[in-house]
């Protein structure tokens, strides 16, 4: 691929090459919290504020695939959109390669937006109408300030190839009616890809998929990754997508981080009892499958409305007084791998809550 | 015994560009009780011949042959205008749909109305039916709360103040309220949380096996037909691919389409293997293509696959292929051919 001219400049920020080793994002107690006052509640005077990301920490090394899931409303749409600073975080820091970004603004913050790009859930909203592929992808080139015109041509080319999109030439004039829902993804990969950029948040990049094409897609990605080393955050809400895709896991209920490690160590050994419930209930294709029971009650409790101690107690079979009223901190069940339960320990000794019939391996 | 007998059915919807080829001689059975997964892409014609079923197909899709049996009834003759849509609204079908036949929607959120309690909106449905009180018919929505599993003190709660999950609990007891033969679940589960999901489908397989209906799932997950279906519509292009029970489909596949279809989903449960993609895409279905519809697709194609239609062989009891190849390939299919 052809090296990227920079006309914007780049001041303060130190971006050192790809590859290497080190950790290229470092979230510290992040918090988001919504503020309902100035809304709907103005004339009841009421003050009422949804806690979407509570104090979610979390590292993410080059070539590493974090994956983010969660029930709906649980915050890691949140924690990928503060990420890229499409939100502004309330408190926390967001390091990304060694510089607070948590509070960038104007030029800087657009300096920065080169570095960190987003692939959005549904390709069929997030490309215009109204613009060519070339355009769609050479779009952030423009923003940006990056190459002359003519090179413009072969950087977004070759974006396009590094998507899969062959031959790319053909594609540059056609408009997103034209394409499918495959191709319109892989565009919006084309785009996210054109700038270079260091870190990818993606949210449910391939949910909207018809699935004889989300297995392509899912490839392309981990395929990026292997090649220029990229890490991702993955943000889905099927853990099945997430195993395959993730080096690295992070549960999230009700705005925090309520476990993460390693995948496999986490899916075969989990230490909080949301994630035995969330692994107890996903759906395997194998009508062999036996389901066992559900350990959990109830329903998701209104963000507005955290529980007390431990935030997962009313849904926790488990739960006892201590979990009413004092509130988890992470424990480290082994090596890099932690959960925000008062027994994790206990569950993590429990052993693998399905052992898989044969010994674990990526392949391919 | 045989509840539902579809035979060659044909459904095409009038376009501006032409005729979409949505259902292309579709002929599926399905014996009382028994539960039946309708799988395919999107726009492989699964929703339409479910509609087609339910008599809900919309105003520009002409039925363009075959017939639908539902309990020694034909459908059309009841339903039919002469140039194949039809009727809007027809007595003799209002007695049929949802007393007979009912249906589960994808979008439980937009199906209920939001400014009337949901209680009201299952009585209402029962009241309009049947010839029974007011005060009958909400004693029968407070058991069929017990049935799916809501709080009866949720009854005269409106849409907004229900989860999504109990939103899809309410339209499932109101598709249950007149103890229907047939019930056609459209994704019933598809915008619902894991655990919420896994919950309703194990309720909606016990309720099903407990009251003795017949049940269409149409999904795209393979894995929800897994858990609920005991028989499998494998659909593509407008055409069944394959059909049997859920073990031959998962553990017997004679069909390449399917071995794709199913190498392309992860599991949490096994090693990691890799996932295929099938190359190209799910053909348009205002020019399908000819003979074999997945043949550009498909690695196995050989020129008899581009000019004959491929006969459905039969690989078991129950158990039919269309490809022509099935005999050689069954159990000798492997996912990784489309890499």
């Amino acid at each position: 691929m052809n090296t990227v001219s920079a006309t914007v400049g780049q001041p303060s920020m130190i971006v050192p090459p790809p590859g290497g080793e080190g950790v290229v994002l470092s979230v510290k107690n992040l918090v988001k919290h919504f503020d309902l006052k100035k809304s709907m509640f103005a004339l009841s005077g009421l003050s009422l504020t949804v806690k979407a990301v509570d104090d979610v920490s979390f590292d993410i090394h080059v070539g590493e695939v974090l994956g983010l899931v969660g029930e709906s409303g649980c915050g890691k749409t949140t924690t990928g959109r503060l990420i890229t600073r499409l939100e502004n975080p309330t408190r926390g820091r967001i390091d990304f390669l060694g510089r607070d970004i948590a509070n960038l603004k104007g030029s800087e913050m657009v300096a920065f937006r080169r570095y960190i790009q987003m692939i959005f859930q549904d390709p069929y909203e997030s490309l215009n109408p109204r613009f060519t592929v070339y355009r769609a992808v050479a779009d952030p080139l423009n923003v940006l300030g990056i190459g002359e015109k003519e090179e413009r041509v072969d950087l977004v080319v070759d974006a396009l190839d590094e998507a899969g999109l062959r031959p790319a030439t053909e594609l540059l004039g056609r408009f997103p009616h034209e394409l499918s829902g495959g191709q319109r993804q892989r565009v919006a990969i084309a785009r996210a890809l054109v700038v270079k950029p260091r870190f990818i948040v993606a949210d449910e990049p391939v949910s909207m998929l018809d699935v004889s094409i989300r297995a392509g897609v899912m490839n392309l990605m981990l395929e990026l990754r292997d090649k220029y080393d990229i890490p991702f955050l993955f943000i889905t809400h099927d853990i099945s997508v997430a195993r395959y895709m993730s080096d690295n896991i992070g549960v999230m209920y009700l705005g925090r981080l309520s476990e993460s490690g390693p995948t496999e160590e986490v899916i075969t050994h989990p230490a909080h009892p949301y994630t035995r419930a969330l692994l107890a209930a996903v759906p395997v294709p194998d009508p062999d499958h036996e389901y066992p029971p559900i350990p959990i009650l109830g329903e998701l409790p209104s963000p507005i409305n955290i529980p007390k101690g431990c935030r997962f107690h009313t849904r926790c079979v488990f739960a006892t007084q201590l979990c009413r009223e004092i509130e988890p901190w992470h424990i480290e069940v082994s090596p890099g791998h932690t959960a925000l339960c008062h027994f994790a320990t206990d569950f993590y000794s429990m052993g693998p809550y399905r052992p898989p019939p044969e010994p674990l391996k990526r392949e391919g | 015994m045989v509840l539902l007998d579809v035979q060659d059915l044909i459904v095409h919807y009038k376009i501006k560009t032409g005729w979409v080829h949505a259902v292309d001689g579709v002929s599926i059975q399905l014996d009382k009780g028994d539960t039946l997964g309708l799988v395919g892409e999107s726009a492989c014609g699964k929703t339409t011949l479910a509609y087609g079923i339910s008599q809900l197909l919309p105003n520009n899709a002409y039925i363009k042959g075959g017939r639908i049996m539902f309990d020694g009834k034909n459908l059309f003759t009841l339903t039919m205008k002469k140039d194949g849509r039809l009727r809007e609204y027809d007595n003799q079908l209002n007695k049929i749909r949802w007393k007979q036949i009912s249906m589960i929607f994808q979008g439980a959120m937009n199906a209920l109305n939001p400014v009337h309690p949901v209680g009201d909106q299952i009585v209402e449905a029962i009241v309009y039916h049947e010839d029974v009180t007011k005060q009958r018919a909400r004693k029968r929505v407070e058991q069929l709360y017990d049935l799916v599993g809501i709080p009866k003190d949720r009854i005269d709660n409106y849409p907004h103040e229900y989860s999504g999950g109990m939103k899809q609990r309410a339209m499932i007891a109101m598709a249950l309220a007149l103890n229907p033969k047939l019930v056609i679940a459209d994704e019933p589960t598809t915008a619902l949380d894991v655990i919420t999901q896994t919950k309703i489908l194990s309720k909606v397989r016990e309720l099903q096996s407990e009251l003795d209906m017949a049940m269409i799932i149409i999904t795209h997950d393979v894995s929800v037909v897994a858990k609920t279906a005991r028989r499998i519509a494998v659909m593509y292009a407008g055409q069944l691919a394959e059909l049997g029970t859920t073990k031959q489909i998962f553990k017997e596949t004679a069909h390449p389409y399917t071995s794709g279809l199913l190498g392309s989903f992860p599991s949490i449960k096994g090693e990691i293997r890799r996932l295929v993609t099938i190359k190209g895409n799910p053909p348009s279905l205002v020019e399908p293509p000819p003979a074999c519809r997945f043949h550009p697709r498909c690695p196995y194609a050989q020129e008899i696959c581009k000019k004959v239609d491929p006969p459905g062989l039969v690989m078991g009891e129950g158990h039919i292929s269309f490809c022509h190849f099935s005999k050689d390939l069954q159990g000798k299919l492997s996912p990784e051919v489309f890499e």
